[in-house]
């Protein structure tokens, strides 16, 4: 009898051992859709190139949903149109002077350049070390690596100052803690950055990778960073270098002015380095992947772009007004850049005639550089998605740098080259140097309008009170000294103990 | 050599169990009767301490063989056992005591065991097969509803066989992110979709023994980490040694709304919408212009909430049998239930089996099985959606549109005439063709063996395979109006949740020196789930009105057809090792120890295994001496409990950082919607140190009877603190990444006390009168957010949420505005902080709109201005059951409510005015018109200029009720009479469920499941018929 128990129990241990799972191994389960993660990624050429494409994304949100906000409303350019009302109160913010640090408009372009700069660090973090990968594609995609950085510090930099700079693969807990750093450094960063990027990236690409950086872009971009800086002779000499090597680019000017702003020039020679959209329908935000400028531009509701279009960001008069003319209406402006510009009351597309005032432009004055008909359902197919690109660097503003950061006399005949396309006649010669940074900043609205550049300008010139004293003669009395730069977003700092303010907020 | 000594020590410690002496054995008979004489039926007769010996057969009489000097127990459903030591052979009659104290001898289940309620130092509420039998309803969830003290259950829907989901909260609400529901075993097995509010619709409810509500952490933590909400315990009947018994239980009934809100009739309704289009500059809708003509043209109109509400059948039949020897019992049972729904064109249909066995295959080894069949089918509405519920649907369309045109095509709102083109409800529940099926198969054998005095060693081995289909189409089919489908859509999802369970115990029991009791228990399980599921889809032109994918159905017409499949599936597996040792001192005092590890998959890599202990311990005050002399104290006895559990709805995979591939950008020269390239990077940071909720519970409680047994008590005081719950907090932009992350983060708070009573009132020869009485108090707070942000969630249709969770309030609390009356001049407004600004009464306030109050004094009513407005938790929820004998007859009343919860009713957010073309409530019949007029209901304007919808206290309704949830009517059939038809007991009975419902709340139902009523399926009132025959 004890035998036979005995072997029960044995053979009932061994039965239960046998079924047993209690290997700690079985703890560890994939999932079915296998888990991409930064420690398994960047494997090969494919994921590196996906990678890279990701930190040109922000990019997108920031053209629809600030640049143009910070660059021209800020600006005497142009004012918020809209329907009045509560209708956007945070760009109201902004054109009057009255922004908080809760404002939804530089939030985006903090958070977006943020995720630019994190991606991007990621990028030149994995992209040396992945195993698969032609060399040629590696060497671009580090230059892309570091245009971008520089690209979004740039922005951040402009707008807030001291900002927190930081070339790692930062951690939450890292990114909850850090410092705002000087500026200056961070236009040192900015400025090795985009000196890396100038040697390793093409000066072209073909068809399929159109929009991606160039080392013309880089070389572009360091030329707007040099003249922010008031560094002429960098600046001048980087400007310099992309116009006397423009055949090796493909740069050149485009005979008509209007020519920049069609769908089917994208990327073309005169651009040097654009945010690219494509149609797609149905986004209604800013974070897809179209444009939503030609809907938020166009004339208020006359239904010549998709969607109706808004009259959001409408041109002031001091702009219009200083287009040469020869009589005393706006039809008589001789500027050939005005027409693909901005709509004036009688301007026609077809049956459409644009009317002497609309609700929120009173004097019937509209932004046109981004209009793609309504007719044209594969340029624009409502929702928010346009597919015409944004231009950030045109070939056409290397002449101007070249020519403000030269002075008078070496830099006319490059001044003089951008105003014979505009159909207006040479600047007169012997200009003193203060007449000839006027001269400049005129040519640069003009030939910029609407780009987003004029804020930033106002920014830069030697005259630290230049900003608020033309804003100020703009109406905009609540201008103050402390507002060359943005309030840092009072919810990262509710994040981050450590994120000083901006004065004055 | 150590191997040798130690193998010759097993053979010493096993060989005495072979050699073990046993008594003399005797034979004893008898009966087992009730109080009144009668014979009892299939009573269990047992010896203590050890197995069943069999059960009274049809005349009450048993025969048992035993050693001198066992103690046999005779136990029946419903009353005392009772206990009777053999000394001699011979004959032992028995009788039984119905009444309050069987509870305390009531054996109950708890983890990997059982117990009897008298020796448990644990909080353990039981329900019994009986009460869950008197409501007739699918779910097990709904028959429990205020049985249990302490558990708040709240139907979320009245759709039929409880597919609207029953939540169970046991003791508060422990987590704000995770699951609230707790661990429901079946038999012994841990059931995998813990958190699904409608799990207790796959079993027969007529299947049920019993339901033991594990309520403390001493007693829910030796199922650890998964025991944080509670544990339902649910035991299915098994067969008994003695004669076959077959019962058929069948009732069939009808169920009706029993409250639906008035609305407005076509001229009332001309007139208001006309006015509100007038306030707010609107031209009147042509139709609506002439008020009497629409009188004439369409007396009262539509009444569209009586197209879409109906009187409905219900019923159900449920076949037993039972029986075997002393070697083998079985049950084996089917059921069929069937119940339209209120709401026109639903219904549920649900079949299933059981089969239970037990084998005793020689004295020491015994093997049995648990296995259930179920197939439940639903045709469901959506009752759920705040855009396209169909209860708001027939709420919102106006009396003079129709469902159908004359000529019996559809019609429905039209945007031109009407100025209205929601969905018609009416086209909405007959043309789609929705269906959902779910098929669960669940079952277990295990095996128990005798190893040695007292040590027992179970295996159990366990599967439930649970396959869900949901099909939607909806053919294209024309209409006249409201919003008909044009293309043909059609979508399956096919979902298979495999679940396998293996089990290893080991049991001891040890008496010394017959005061010292032990019982201890070992285990190890390992449990696997493997969720899977494949969906696809296809919209376009059919070539023929067939919800079918493939391919022919489409290709010659269109080549627009969308085409959606996708696959997915989660692996999980959870491995723990538990134990417990309890200790009793003389039936005096009891201590328990309990401890379980659980690792899991889904767990962080350095968090793979969780520890979760508890202790308790209760003292019997009762049998002290000095307690001796108080004869009015029966039983008294005092428990104290503590321990942790936890909820481990870990976010998956939130350990490591992942990388989003869904961004997006565009290159080459696109001038349309060609270039798109993918990207890739983290959206999101991680946490690799994430781990599961803890929840720590202290719990002191007393139980007892009284006054010579007729009154019996059970008190519980209870503190839950919900420790490191996950909060997913927001990272600074600057980090890259914008997706929040789980931390652990936060402590929330339940303080409660949980209070049942039963009493026999009247136990008189003819009548007798027992009542139950159960009540539930607890107050929920949040302690800590941590490192988050306050939560705000709710109404999708009004920006900001309506419900909010934040740091020294209840969880999700309703947050809006203060209203202060109407304005009613112009001079009020100036007076007042500004609302909407201007002086246009078409888009900005005017007389006759809401005034909110300006809680933070800046002049501007703004979001600042909101505050909390009250919450959906109830201050304390009851129950009581009065059962009443008389003779042959028996009466059971069960009124069930709740007090001081409140309801945020967005229904009126679409009937009161302001949203749309919409009908009316008619309360707005007693609007604002002119100064003085009203000071609660504002003036009508159409797109609510001054904001009177917004979510304010205005919606907010005290939302208690009572309810008589059942009242039940049985008539015992005479034995004489049954003899005559050879049957052994017949009971024939009429009962009726939400008799009455007693409230103040304005809306359908004041059961709101999430407190925020959108509209819901209301519960119906049933009133049914049914008899019991056993054979």
């Amino acid at each position: 009898m004890k035998k036979i128990f005995l072997i029960r129990l044995v053979v009932l241990l061994v039965i239960a051992l046998g079924f047993s799972q209690c290997k700690k191994s079985l703890l560890t389960v994939d999932p079915t859709i296998p888990l991409v993660t930064v420690d398994n990624y960047f494997k090969n050429e494919t994921e590196a190139i996906a990678g890279v494409n990701a930190v040109y994304t922000p990019m997108s949100a920031i053209y629809n949903g600030a640049a143009w906000h910070l660059g021209d409303i800020m600006s005497d350019d142009t004012d918020l149109g809209g329907g009045g009302g509560g209708d956007g109160l945070e760009t109201a913010e902004l054109d009057n002077f009255t922004v908080t640090s809760f404002n939804p408009i530089i939030n985006t372009l903090w958070a977006q350049s943020y995720y630019g700069v994190l991606r991007a660090n990621l990028v030149l973090a994995k992209v040396p070390a992945v195993p698969v990968m032609g060399d040629a594609v590696r060497k671009r995609s580090m230059g892309e690596g570091y245009f971008l950085r520089a690209f979004y510090y740039y922005h951040l930099v402009r707008i807030f100052g001291d900002v927190p700079l930081y070339t790692n693969v930062i951690t939450a807990e890292e990114a909850a803690t850090i410092a705002r750093s000087p500026k200056q450094q961070v236009y040192t960063q900015i400025i090795a950055d985009l000196k890396l990027a100038e040697t390793m990236l093409p000066n072209t690409y073909g068809p399929n990778d159109k929009g991606r950086a160039t080392a013309g872009a880089a070389k572009g971009l360091l030329a707007s960073v040099y003249l922010t800086l008031g560094d002429k002779t960098n600046a001048a000499a980087k400007a310099k270098e992309v116009i006397d090597n423009r055949a090796l680019y493909g740069y050149d000017l485009w005979a008509d002015y209007g020519d920049n702003f069609k769908l089917e020039n994208e990327n073309g020679k005169e651009s040097m380095f654009e945010v690219q959209y494509r149609s797609g329908g149905g986004q209604w935000s800013d974070y897809g992947a179209g444009q939503k400028l030609n809907t938020f531009f166009a004339p208020r509701a006359q239904d010549i772009v998709q969607s109706s279009g808004y009259g959001w960001n409408v041109p002031t008069k001091n702009l219009a007004d200083s287009y040469e003319k020869t009589g005393a209406g706006y039809n008589t402006i001789i500027d050939k850049r005005r027409p693909s510009s901005m709509w004036i009351p009688g301007d026609t597309y077809g049956a459409y005639t644009q009317p002497s005032q609309l609700v929120g432009s009173p004097l019937g004055l509209n932004i046109k550089k981004y209009f793609v008909p309504v007719a044209n359902t594969l340029g624009d197919n409502g929702g928010w998605t346009c597919a015409l690109n944004v231009p950030v660097l045109r070939y056409s503003e290397m002449l101007l740098i070249y020519a403000e950061a030269a002075g008078p006399a070496l830099g006319k005949p490059y001044a003089d080259q951008v105003r014979a396309r505009a159909g207006l006649a040479a600047l007169p010669a012997g200009l003193s140097d203060a007449a000839w940074l006027e001269a400049m900043y005129k040519e640069r609205r003009l030939e910029f309008a609407f780009e987003m550049h004029r804020w930033y300008d106002l920014l830069r010139h030697p005259d630290a009170n230049y900003f608020v004293t033309v804003m100020r003669a703009a109406g905009k009395s609540n201008i103050q000294n402390k507002h060359r730069y943005m309030p840092i977003p009072q919810g990262e700092r509710d994040k981050n103990p450590n994120l000083s303010q901006n004065d004055g907020y | 050599m150590k191997i040798r000594i130690t193998l010759l020590c097993l053979m010493l410690a096993f060989g005495s169990l072979v050699h073990q002496a046993w008594g003399q054995n005797m034979t004893v008979t008898g009966t087992v009767r009730s109080k009144s004489g009668e014979a009892l039926v299939g009573a269990t007769v047992s010896v203590q301490g050890g197995a069943s010996l069999g059960a009274t057969d049809a005349k009450g009489g048993y025969s048992v063989t035993v050693a001198k000097g066992a103690t046999l127990i005779f136990t029946y459903s419903g009353m005392a056992p009772q206990r009777v030591t053999i000394k001699k052979a011979g004959v032992v009659d028995v009788v039984l005591e119905e009444g309050a104290n069987a509870s305390m001898n009531e054996v109950v289940v708890v983890g990997y065991g059982s117990k009897k309620r008298r020796d448990l130092s644990t909080a353990v509420s039981s329900v019994s097969a009986k009460e869950i039998t008197a409501t007739p309803a699918a779910d097990a969830a709904q028959a429990i509803q205020g049985r249990v003290s302490g558990v708040t259950i709240t139907q979320n829907s009245g759709a039929p066989g409880g597919t609207g989901g029953t939540a169970i909260r046991i003791r508060g609400i422990s987590s704000i992110n995770n699951i609230n529901s707790p661990l429901i075993v079946v038999d012994g097995y841990p059931l995998p979709d813990q958190g699904a509010d409608n799990i207790l619709n796959s079993f027969g409810t007529g299947d049920i023994e019993s339901i033991d509500v594990l309520k403390d952490a001493a007693a829910s933590a030796i199922y650890g980490v998964r025991a944080s909400n509670g544990v339902v315990m649910i035991t299915t009947k098994r067969g008994k040694a003695g004669k076959t018994s077959l019962t058929v239980d069948m009732y069939a009934g009808l169920q009706e709304a029993w409250s639906l809100p008035k609305m407005l009739d076509a001229r009332e309704y001309a007139v208001i919408n006309s006015e509100a289009r007038i306030a707010s500059g609107l031209q009147v809708i042509p139709k609506l212009a002439d008020f009497e003509g629409v009188g004439k043209q369409y007396g009262k109109g539509t009444d569209w909430l009586d197209e879409l509400f109906r009187r409905a059948a219900i019923r159900s039949v449920n076949i037993t049998a039972t029986g075997g020897s002393d070697k083998a019992q079985y049950l084996f049972s089917a059921g069929y239930f069937l119940q339209d729904g209120i709401v026109y064109k639903t219904d549920v249909e649900r079949f299933n089996l059981r089969f239970n066995g037990d084998i005793k295959v020689t004295d020491k080894i015994k093997i049995g099985n648990s296995l259930s069949m179920n197939k439940l089918t639903e045709h469901g509405a959506d009752t759920y959606n705040p855009f396209n519920s169909v209860v708001l649907l027939s709420m919102m369309a106006p009396p003079t549109v129709s469902p159908r045109n004359a000529d019996g095509t559809y019609a429905g709102g039209n945007g031109s005439t009407d100025g209205f083109n929601e969905p018609n409800p009416i086209y909405q529940l007959e043309v789609p063709k929705n269906r959902y099926t779910k098929y669960r198969i669940t079952g277990n054998i295990f095996t128990e063996i005798n190893l040695y005095k007292g040590l027992k060693f179970k295996a159990l081995f366990g599967g439930d395979f649970n396959f869900q289909e949901v099909n939607n189409f909806s053919p294209a089919t024309p209409s006249s109006g409201g919003r008909p489908f044009i293309l043909t859509g059609y979508s399956t999802q096919k979902g298979f949740y495999p679940d396998y369970l293996a089990e290893y115990t080991l049991t001891y029991d040890k008496t010394i020196n017959e005061k010292h009791k032990i019982n201890a228990v070992v285990g190890h399980t390992f449990q696997e789930n493997k969720y899977s599921y494949v969906l696809a889809g296809r919209g376009g032109n059919f070539t023929q009105n067939i919800p079918v994918l493939n391919d022919i159905i489409f290709r010659p017409t269109d080549i627009s057809q969308t085409y959606n499949a996708s696959e997915d599936g989660v692996n999980s597996r959870l491995i723990s090792y538990f134990g417990r040792v309890n200790y009793d001192f003389d039936n005096r005092g009891f201590l328990g120890f309990s401890i379980r590890r659980d690792g899991s998959s889904n767990f962080a890599p350095a968090n793979k295994f969780a520890v979760f202990p508890s202790v308790s311990a209760a003292w019997r005050l009762s049998q002290e001496p000095f307690m001796r002399n108080v004869k009015w104290v029966n039983e008294l006895k005092v428990r104290g409990s503590y321990g942790y559990t936890g909820n481990p709805n870990v976010a998956a995979n939130s350990y490591v950082q992942a990388i989003n591939q869904s961004f997006q950008y565009t290159f080459g020269n696109s001038s349309g919607s060609g270039g798109v390239v993918g990207g890739a990077a983290p959206s999101r940071s991680y946490n690799p140190q994430i781990r599961w909720e803890k929840n720590e519970q202290l719990d002191i409680g007393f139980d007892g009877s009284l006054f010579n047994n007729r009154l019996g008590f059970s008190l519980d005081f209870y503190q839950r603190r919900s420790k490191d719950l996950i909060l997913y907090v927001a990272p600074p932009f600057v980090s890259g990444t914008y997706e929040a992350v789980p931390f652990n983060s936060g402590i929330m708070q339940n303080r409660g006390v949980d209070l049942s009573l039963n009493g026999k009132i009247l136990s008189g020869p003819a009548l007798t009168w027992n009542a139950n009485a159960v009540v539930g108090f607890y107050k929920n707070k949040v302690i800590s957010m941590g490192l988050s942000a306050p939560i705000n969630n709710g109404f999708s249709r009004i920006n900001g949420g309506s419900l909010r969770t934040e740091q020294g309030f209840p969880i999700g609390f309703f947050y809006g505005f203060v209203t202060d009356g109407i304005f009613q001049s112009y001079a009020e407004i100036a007076n007042h902080a500004v609302q909407t600004a201007g002086t246009d009464p078409t888009t900005s306030t005017a007389p006759g709109d809401i005034r909110f109050k300006d809680l933070n004094n800046d002049g501007v009513i703004n979001d600042q201005d909101r505050t909390n407005i009250g919450n959906a938790n109830p201050n304390f929820t009851y129950g009581l059951t009065n059962s009443f004998t008389y003779k042959n007859f028996e009466l059971t009343v069960f009124i069930q409510g709740s007090q001081g919860n409140k309801v945020l009713n967005f229904t009126r957010w679409y009937t009161e005015g302001g949203v749309s073309n919409g009908n009316y409530s008619n309360k707005v019949i007693e609007r604002w018109t002119g100064p003085g007029t009203s000071n609660s209901m504002p003036r009508m304007v159409l797109n609510d200029p001054n904001g009177n919808n917004r979510v304010s206290d205005r919606f907010v309704e005290d939302a208690s009720y009572m309810r008589i949830k059942n009242l039940r009517l049985a008539y015992n059939v005479p034995a004489k009479w049954a003899n005559y038809l050879k049957l052994k007991k017949t009971q024939l009975y009429v009962s009726v469920q939400n008799l009455a419902t007693f409230t103040n709340y304005t809306g359908l139902d004041p059961e709101v499941g999430g407190g925020v009523d959108i509209g819901f399926y209301p519960q119906a009132r049933t009133i049914l018929a049914g008899v019991l025959v056993d054979f």
